[in-house]
């Protein structure tokens, strides 16, 4: 009776998580975007390693020693060095390890609260769903710049309070997109069979839903970590984030707005290092939401 | 007296319908249902889309709360038992194996999860407990570490079989079990099913539409309409004599397996009427060639006879020996 479903089976069974990870191997802006990514991270670490020059330390002897490839630069200071003679290549490397902690960080946080709302509506439905689709509304309608600006100015900054503040404003995506993926799942057959083995309400949430909502999830968490570096940069930009002698590319560029036209140099550097950034993160978030979407899978 | 391990009394589901702007209305989706299922006995559940035999179903498995009305599991009500006290007694089969499965769930932790959730054995005899369960339902050892993905319609159906027996529960509620899967398979899920019953004398709800299925494996057949049982009996009853108009025009409904013969005559005339507003009296008038234009348009038949009941003032095939059992109320 049995014999015939004697199919071919893999001797070695993949997880549908791992054979993902195959497939995004297999894509080429995954693999771009993730080199670059991973290029930064490693350079922000490395940082000591990479450059022998404080960020901090300055010079006034050596102001505005413009970079390598002009006529008067030198390879000393590869990048050249700021109005105060820092070296600009050191604060660019030290200054992503600002950005991109601020975007961990963040998604992390932003991440846990959009999540929890999100399944909570999704699968509970009804008054709590209601509520939490009320609370999204009203987040949504308030200009985020804005309630940073408002926070800084009244609290003062500093980087736990710009990772807290940007944080607690950026997971309405992550609340709508979980909610809608984990309302498509409520309702599956496998569910309703956890629910009727006695599993309890947690396991339900933790072990059937989780782990189905992931795609999606890292798709929004690669989003909005753009969004939190750029963020970061933006109220760098305005004097309400980072502060000196803390070094982010968001203050560099803000640093150097008044030199705008006269050595573009300093605000290209640090702009081309965040379009660079953010253009990474993007095509990884791109190749994941492709290798995890059925069309996507061969 | 038999041994009664599920009785249904009066049981009704009802679903609000529409939304803050909406009129609010209420479908009842089922409507005092009256059912005692013996220990061993196989129910078979029949009826439209729609007519209930799901909800019925999630009433069942306590995955939904009756609106009114009692169920009784071996003699206790179902709101008495716990979670996992309710999980030992009653488990499901569900129609679509393709989503019954956690995707990111391997076969032996699919199978194993009843153990687990009740913190039951050690990780080894839980091993041990569902390689024994999958050899019993008939899944091959391989696939034990495999990936419902990388299974079979089939194989899946064996897999929610074996995670529906690993606790053995005393009644086994299967929705559709088979409709989602090959002719081929069809078969080899039913012999799996008719022989587990009997090895382990299982209480089963059989709900279907395909009554060649119900014919297999039912002892007594019920007939659902519209949220309650229009008729109810023995097997062997209603297929050979159905009283209700309705059965009658189910049991026509089968296609004879004769490529080139007409499509049967059913003599249902509407449409199935929307169950958020039901047509008075009797009501499945709308649709019934017995319509008598007076009565079964205010009245609604309450049931009569004894082991084989049906709801109709003018029942077919109603011959001397059925009269036997008791006169229709008419």
């Amino acid at each position: 009776m049995t014999n015939i479903e004697q199919t071919t089976a893999p001797s070695v069974a993949l997880s549908p998580g791992r054979m993902t990870l195959h497939r995004a191997l297999r894509h080429v802006s995954f693999w771009v975007g993730g080199t670059i990514v991973l290029a930064i991270i490693l350079a922000a670490i490395l940082a000591p390693a990479i450059t022998s020059h404080d960020p901090a330390i300055q010079d006034l002897a050596q102001r505005y020693i413009p970079p390598v490839w002009t006529e008067k630069g030198s390879w000393d200071h590869v990048l050249g060095t700021d109005n105060l003679g820092r070296d600009y290549f050191a604060r660019l490397l030290y200054g992503a390890r600002i950005s991109l902690l601020i975007g961990f960080m963040t998604v992390l946080i932003s991440g846990a609260i959009g999540t929890a709302l999100g399944v909570c509506a999704g699968y509970f439905g009804g008054w709590a769903d209601m509520i939490i689709n009320f609370v999204i509304t009203i987040r949504l309608t308030l200009p985020v710049v804005l309630v940073a600006l408002v926070v800084v100015a009244l609290v003062g900054s500093s980087l736990t309070l710009l990772v807290m503040v940007i944080g607690l404003l950026l997971w309405d995506r992550f609340a709508i997109v979980v909610r809608s993926a984990t309302q498509q799942l409520a309702h599956r057959e496998y569910i309703t069979s956890a629910a009727a083995i006695g599993s309890s309400t947690w396991r339900i949430l933790f072990k059937e839903i989780l782990p189905n909502i992931t795609g999606p999830l890292i798709v929004v968490a690669s989003i909005e970590l753009a969004h939190a570096v750029l963020l970061e940069a933006s109220l760098s930009f305005l004097g309400l984030g980072v502060q000196p002698p803390q070094v982010s590319w968001g203050l560099m560029v803000a640093e150097a707005k008044s030199q705008l036209l006269f050595r573009p140099w300093m605000i290209a550097v640090p702009g081309a290092a965040l379009v660079l950034l953010i253009f990474a993160i993007n095509l990884v978030g791109d190749a994941i939401r492709d290798v995890t979407t059925p069309e996507g899978k061969a | 007296m038999m041994d009664d391990v599920l009785v249904m009394q009066g049981v009704t589901r009802d679903y609000p319908v529409g939304g803050a702007f909406a009129k609010k209305r209420t479908l009842r989706a089922l409507r005092g249902i009256d059912l005692t299922v013996s220990r061993g006995r196989t129910l078979g559940l029949v009826g439209e889309s729609g007519c209930g035999k799901s909800t019925l179903a999630k009433v069942l498995l306590g995955v939904e709360e009756a609106t009114s009305g009692t169920v009784l599991v071996d003699g206790h009500p179902i709101e008495s038992y716990g979670r996992i006290e309710r999980a030992k007694l009653i488990q499901p089969v569900f129609q679509d194996p393709y989503s019954s499965l956690n995707p990111r769930m391997t076969v032996a932790s699919i199978i194993g999860a009843p153990l687990q959730v009740r913190g039951e054995g050690t990780g080894d005899s839980r091993r041990k407990r569902v390689e024994e369960v999958a050899g019993e339902v008939g899944l091959p050892r391989h696939l034990i570490g495999a990936y419902p993905s990388q299974l079979s319609g089939g194989q899946r159906q064996r897999v929610a079989i074996a995670r529906a027996l690993i606790g053995e529960p005393k009644i086994l509620i299967c929705d559709e079990p088979t409709s989602a899967l090959d002719v081929s398979v069809q078969s080899q899920i039913l012999n799996l099913l008719h022989r587990l019953k009997q090895e382990l004398n299982l209480t089963m709800i059989l709900i279907s539409h395909n009554l060649a299925v119900v014919h297999h494996l039912a002892d007594e057949v019920a007939v659902m309409y519209l949220g309650r049982i229009v008729e109810h009996g023995p097997s062997q009853a209603i297929f050979d004599r159905a009283h209700h108009p309705y059965s009658s025009a189910l049991l026509k409904a089968v296609l004879p397996p004769r490529p080139g013969s007409r499509l049967p005559e059913l003599g249902l005339e509407a449409e199935f009427p929307s169950p958020l507003n039901p047509p008075s009296g009797c009501p499945f008038h709308p649709r019934c060639s017995n319509d008598d234009g007076t009565t079964c348009h205010e009245i609604d038949p309450e049931p009569s006879g004894t082991s084989h009941t049906y709801r109709c003032h003018h029942p077919d095939n109603f011959t001397q020996t059925a009269a036997q059992d008791q006169a229709p109320a008419d």
